[in-house]
């Protein structure tokens, strides 16, 4: 188990590294799970900071849940115009993307869902946008079986989709259901969240 | 969530669920109808008179402070004396023999069982100061009625008997005491006739020592007449209290509401109720077992060899668990840390337990 008071972007920088070094280019990447609680808002903005200190290129964190905007939230940019805006055709890109304090990140909140659900049809040439501003960008989305049309138009855009699992809990049947709404010809990697490390006693005291 | 995997358990076994849900709740209504519609009491309210001379008695009840008096009320003495009487299988069985059902405690295989029932359907309340209601609830009107009579009948008979055994013991202990006083005068009376014949000659000039023994010896005589007088007069005065409690026989209470023979069903609402109650609570108890043991068991992914299960399907990363670090952030606020470090200290984090997505919540 690892000790909360470590520098907590390391906690992903090995997500990060896998990231980087995988043989086919990853420059968007969209994080979900089965259901709500699984980890996956958390993953994906660890994921985004270990990125951003990764190299030099900027890295754009968008906020698709629209079910529960966590991330919006957390930078106080509930209110604010964002990825729904800009998928209408509202708002362009750079004038809804705000700076974060970390250097090299950049948040796109998930905006106004309004009465209907924004155009995802769009994803495309709004993912090429971002690309040519951003280095990489990581996308939060809502849990798959919750709302699937939310997530599965996604995972046909991104380079790569990862579904986060939490361990112990989320039960075979869930996500079994959840890899068949994504479908088979994207199929998403695992994150394999909240896994047991052991480690001996006297190990852990020596380490301090 | 945590609690969405029970949500996703309760939704899983919804069918199930439903039908506990259906089984038990339909049959705790059947049975809660069929207690009321089967139920029938009876009540007589009674006006209780004390027969002493104190307004209010005082026992003591057994309260944390025993030098304060606890008032008892006429009526709260009678439901006590009347619900005791209750808890005994003589008086039940006096009081059941006097209705319809004494063939049915006769034939009963297990006749504790039927007097213990007949307990549980007997009330005895006090309504106030002097006023106290005694019901009894049964499947026939006709049963209700008769074994409130009864039990008023009894009560009174046995009230009545007690007090008169407590008058005959007092009567015998005055009689036993009548006669050693007879005796005692007697030889009180011989011990004086013996002395003025001895001294019959010199008996109107007696000196003065044996004056003081004819004096005292008179006076010996004279007390003993006195108390065998005293009490001879206890003894008639016992004799006409007996007399008395015979002709006055249940007059410290009055029955003001008769016990009527009550013709719809009456007073098993509560009992329908509890057992409505308890049907309910056993389905919600069964559900909650059924939704705690299907999440509990269900299979789910606990190692990186579990993968396997779920086909072709690439283990990028296993994320370690954050735990609780001497100093450092909670598990449950990775989340609030992650966004303080991406958005800065003025990031308006959200309340962990509302936090969906946190990698320890």
């Amino acid at each position: 188990m690892i000790d909360a008071s470590w520098p907590t972007s390391a906690i992903f920088d090995g997500v990060a590294a896998r990231i980087h070094t995988s043989n086919t280019p990853t420059r968007s990447l969209a994080v979900m799970s089965s259901l709500h609680g699984e980890g996956a808002t958390t993953i994906a903005l660890g994921l985004a900071l270990s990125l951003t200190g990764y190299d030099s290129s900027a890295v754009l964190l968008i906020d698709a849940n629209w079910i529960r905007p966590v991330l919006s939230e957390n930078a106080d940019r509930l209110e604010a115009a964002g990825l729904a805006e800009c998928l209408r055709g509202e708002r362009s890109l750079s004038e809804t993307v705000v700076a974060a304090a970390r250097k090299g990140l950049s948040l796109l909140p998930a905006g106004d869902f309004g009465a209907e659900p924004p155009p995802l049809g769009r994803l495309s040439a709004f993912l090429a946008g971002a690309r040519a501003s951003f280095g990489k960008v990581v996308i939060d989305l809502p849990p798959v079986l919750v709302a699937p049309a939310l997530v599965v138009p996604w995972t046909k855009t991104v380079d790569q989709s990862y579904l986060v699992v939490r361990r112990g809990v989320t039960p075979v049947a869930v996500i079994r259901r959840a890899l068949a709404e994504i479908g088979s010809e994207r199929s998403p990697h695992l994150v394999l969240n909240r896994t047991r490390v052991e480690t001996a006693g006297w190990a852990s005291r020596r380490a301090g | 969530m945590i609690v969405e995997r029970y949500l996703y358990t309760a939704m899983r076994y919804r069918w199930v669920i439903a039908a506990v849900l259906l089984i038990l709740a339909s049959s705790g209504s059947v049975s809660a109808y069929g207690e009321y519609v089967m139920t029938y009491e009876s009540a007589s309210t009674i006006w209780v008179e004390r027969t002493t001379q104190n307004i209010l008695t005082t026992v003591n009840l057994g309260t944390d402070q025993p030098q304060l008096p606890n008032f008892q009320t006429p009526a709260n003495e009678f439901a006590e004396v009347l619900g005791q009487l209750v808890q005994t299988q003589t008086f039940l069985r006096d009081v059941i023999a006097r209705t319809s059902s004494k063939d049915g405690l006769a034939s009963a295989s297990d006749q504790l069982a039927y007097l213990d029932d007949a307990r549980k359907r007997f009330r005895v309340q006090a309504l106030g100061m002097n006023l106290v209601k005694v019901s009894f609830r049964a499947r026939s009107p006709e049963l209700a009625f008769e074994m409130v009579s009864a039990a008023l009948a009894v009560r009174d008979e046995r009230t009545t008997e007690a007090q008169l055994n407590a008058q005959s013991v007092t009567s015998a202990f005055y009689q036993k005491e009548f006669e050693l006083a007879q005796a005692e005068a007697l030889r009180a009376g011989q011990q004086l006739d013996a002395f003025n014949k001895a001294h019959a000659a010199v008996l109107n000039n007696l000196n003065a020592a044996d004056d003081y023994t004819q004096r005292q010896l008179r006076l010996g005589s004279d007390l003993a007449q006195v108390r065998l007088n005293d009490l001879k007069t206890r003894i008639d005065r016992a004799g006409i209290s007996s007399a008395l409690l015979q002709l006055t026989r249940g007059a410290d209470i009055q029955v003001i509401d008769r016990p009527q023979v009550e013709p719809r069903p009456s007073g098993g609402l509560r009992q329908a109720a509890f057992l409505f109650g308890v049907a309910l609570s056993g389905a919600a108890m069964l559900i909650g077992l059924i939704v705690v043991l299907g999440t509990l068991l269900t299979a789910s992914v606990t190692s990186e060899a579990d993968i396997g299960r779920l086909g072709q399907v690439t283990l990028l990363v296993a994320i370690p668990q954050v735990g609780r670090g001497r100093g450092g952030a909670r598990a449950g606020g990775l989340l609030a840390t992650l966004a303080t470090v991406a958005f800065g200290s003025g990031a308006h984090t959200r309340p962990a337990d509302t936090t969906a997505a946190e990698v320890a919540s």
